[in-house]
């Protein structure tokens, strides 16, 4: 056997077991698809069979009669579009200030903004209940959105990323008279794009599967989102399995597709959440 | 002329500085309001009396003694040991199956986009929804995995979620599973910068595979490793979401109640204000000494 013909067997072998180890890890995700689809008294009956016998479309029928599940969803729709519109516009217009102007106190206030990243949400939760309680927010949705919002971690981000941007670009706009917000929109967030693609994605993601917020600030049951409609449902529904696991699938799967598409986006964006230690 | 310039030069500067005003005022004034402020609260708070809804009318400040409760407190102390012992099976399990994994992917192989996403899923899925699968997957009596130790002929078997040894450790586990994709992707970067040649001059020095990580790869990528313990201990004691959602509130009995779930019964179902945040901000304070001493400690082993 050549050395090339050698190599290429390697390969294979080795392809053969990574897709072994990327099977065992999605295990959990082919069960709860395959449940979906299994008639309720089935899923036990051989829980190793993945494809079922017959597959049966009940629980997602019962799932489509549910008064509540589908409004949760709507309500995770709408809060994960205002939370990306309200954090693009709030991010990119500070990041814009502490990276491209000048001004008194703004590197204070950014090293106070940074070190604020050490102090984790639970150490608050007493006081933002409080605050929102002052503001007549409690049992609202903008418990979550105003919470998350004010992400640091992205202003930190994208500040990197906008000094890289050539002053001369920006210079000569100013000179010819372009106003500061005519370059923050058509030189700086053009230029952006790879990072800003990064953070919508990561705040669909994070807003999507948000829990905590909702769970202690939301107390209708029909403000609810997705995330703690589902542990209500399962409540609800009790030992009712393929029911659960068809309501699990439809909560996971915006998420799962994005992410299967834009997977370079997120490692970048990881990549640069590692340096903020 | 050039004082034409010049006063241009005032006047931009100048317009410059308000723009600046402007374009960060809108976050940095949603930013004081929920989450600066939040956090002097919580730290004002922890000295004060705010343990009943009816102490509204006399708050005041009463020095340590939330916090020297805290400690005469055995299902508070109880519950950080708790978050201790599920931190340290998260850092080290942690540690470990990311690095395994990382330079298992740091190769060729077919499929290879395909299969990393498989791999990185886990951290992209709704936390209650993952919950909800592994329950059902961990069932005692019927469930996939005993199902399967049952056929290898495994007679006692465990019952995971539902057995007060097994509940916190299984959780933990799970979460390594769910978060992995995070700690793997950046030793995987940090593989990728690990010079050839290295490895090419350690071959022909005839060193083996193992060899090889231990010499040349770990030390190479010590800085990183440092990183991700910092990250995953903060990390490891986020776990509100999966406590709750796998145990149904830190059963059974008292077997997973964390210290976060602890604080969030205190303030919300007890409405002991003070009291709660006493105790999340003794956590922080542990936190932040444990970060601090491993930033000390560095030097010994991190080659940068």
């Amino acid at each position: 056997m050549g050395p090339l013909l050698k190599n290429k067997l390697k390969k294979i072998i080795y392809s053969v077991l990574m897709a072994l180890i990327g099977a065992i890890t999605v295990m959990p995700f082919v069960f709860m698809v395959s449940a979906a689809f299994k008639h309720e008294a089935a899923v036990f009956v051989n829980p190793l069979r993945i494809i079922p016998e017959k597959i049966n479309y009940n629980s997602f029928s019962h799932l489509f009669s549910h008064d509540m599940y589908f409004k949760w969803y709507l309500n995770t729709i709408i809060m994960v579009s205002i939370t990306l519109a309200l954090r693009f516009f709030l991010v990119t217009t500070a990041a814009y200030a502490f990276s491209r102007l000048n001004f008194k106190g703004r590197d204070l206030i950014f090293i106070v903004l940074i070190s604020t990243m050490m102090v984790t949400p639970d150490t608050t939760v007493v006081a933002r209940y409080l605050v929102f309680d002052y503001l007549n927010l409690i049992d609202s949705q903008w418990t979550v959105i105003l919470t998350s919002i004010v992400d640091v971690f992205f202003i930190f981000l994208l500040r990197q990323f906008f000094i890289t941007i050539p002053h001369s670009l920006s210079e000569a706009a100013i000179i010819d008279g372009c106003s500061h917000f005519k370059v923050y929109y058509s030189i700086i967030l053009p230029l952006s794009k790879p990072v800003l693609i990064t953070m919508i994605l990561f705040t669909f993601i994070w807003a999507w599967n948000e829990f905590v917020s909702a769970y202690v600030f939301i107390s209708s049951r029909e403000k609810q989102m997705v995330s703690v409609g589902l542990q209500y449902f399962q409540g609800e529904v009790g030992p009712k399995y393929s029911l659960q696991m068809a309501a699990a699938s439809l909560a996971v799967i915006p998420c799962i597709l994005i992410f299967a598409f834009t997977q370079k986006y997120f490692v970048q964006g990881m990549i640069g959440s590692g340096i903020k230690g | 002329m050039s004082r034409m310039l010049s006063d241009l030069k005032i006047s931009l500067k100048h317009q410059e500085a308000i723009t600046g005003y402007i374009f960060m005022i809108p976050f940095v004034l949603v930013f004081l309001v929920f989450q600066f402020i939040p956090i002097f609260m919580s730290f004002i708070l922890s000295f004060m009396n705010f343990n009943s809804l009816n102490a509204v009318e006399k708050l005041r400040f009463i020095g340590l003694a939330n916090f020297i409760r805290v400690f005469k407190d055995t299902t508070a102390i109880d519950s950080y040991l708790r978050s201790f012992q599920f931190s340290l099976i998260f850092v080290t399990g942690m540690l470990f199956s990311s690095l395994f994994m990382a330079i298992l992917l740091n190769r060729k192989f077919y499929f290879r986009r395909t299969i990393r996403t498989m791999i990185y899923l886990p951290y992209v899925s709704n936390i209650i929804a993952i919950s909800m699968v592994w329950r059902i997957i961990l069932e005692p009596k019927k469930g996939p995995v005993n199902t399967i130790l049952s056929i290898f002929g495994s007679e006692n078997l465990p019952l995971w979620l539902n057995s007060t040894k097994l509940s916190l450790p299984t959780v933990s586990i799970i979460n390594i599973w769910v978060i992995m994709a995070f700690q793997t992707i950046i030793f995987l970067s940090s593989l990728q910068n690990v010079p050839n040649e290295l490895y090419e001059s350690s071959k022909i020095d005839g060193t083996g595979l193992f060899g090889r990580i231990f010499y040349v790869t770990l030390p190479m990528i010590s800085p990183t490793i440092f990183l991700v313990i910092v990250v995953s201990i903060i990390i490891s004691f986020k776990n509100y979401a999966i406590v709750l959602g796998l145990t149904n509130g830190g059963g059974p009995g008292t077997s997973s109640r964390v210290i976060a779930l602890n604080i969030y019964e205190e303030a919300f179902t007890f409405n002991k204000y003070s009291y709660a945040s006493a105790q999340a901000v003794l956590l922080f304070i542990v936190i932040l000494i444990v970060t601090i001493i491993q930033w000390k400690g560095q030097k010994k082993w991190v080659h940068y």
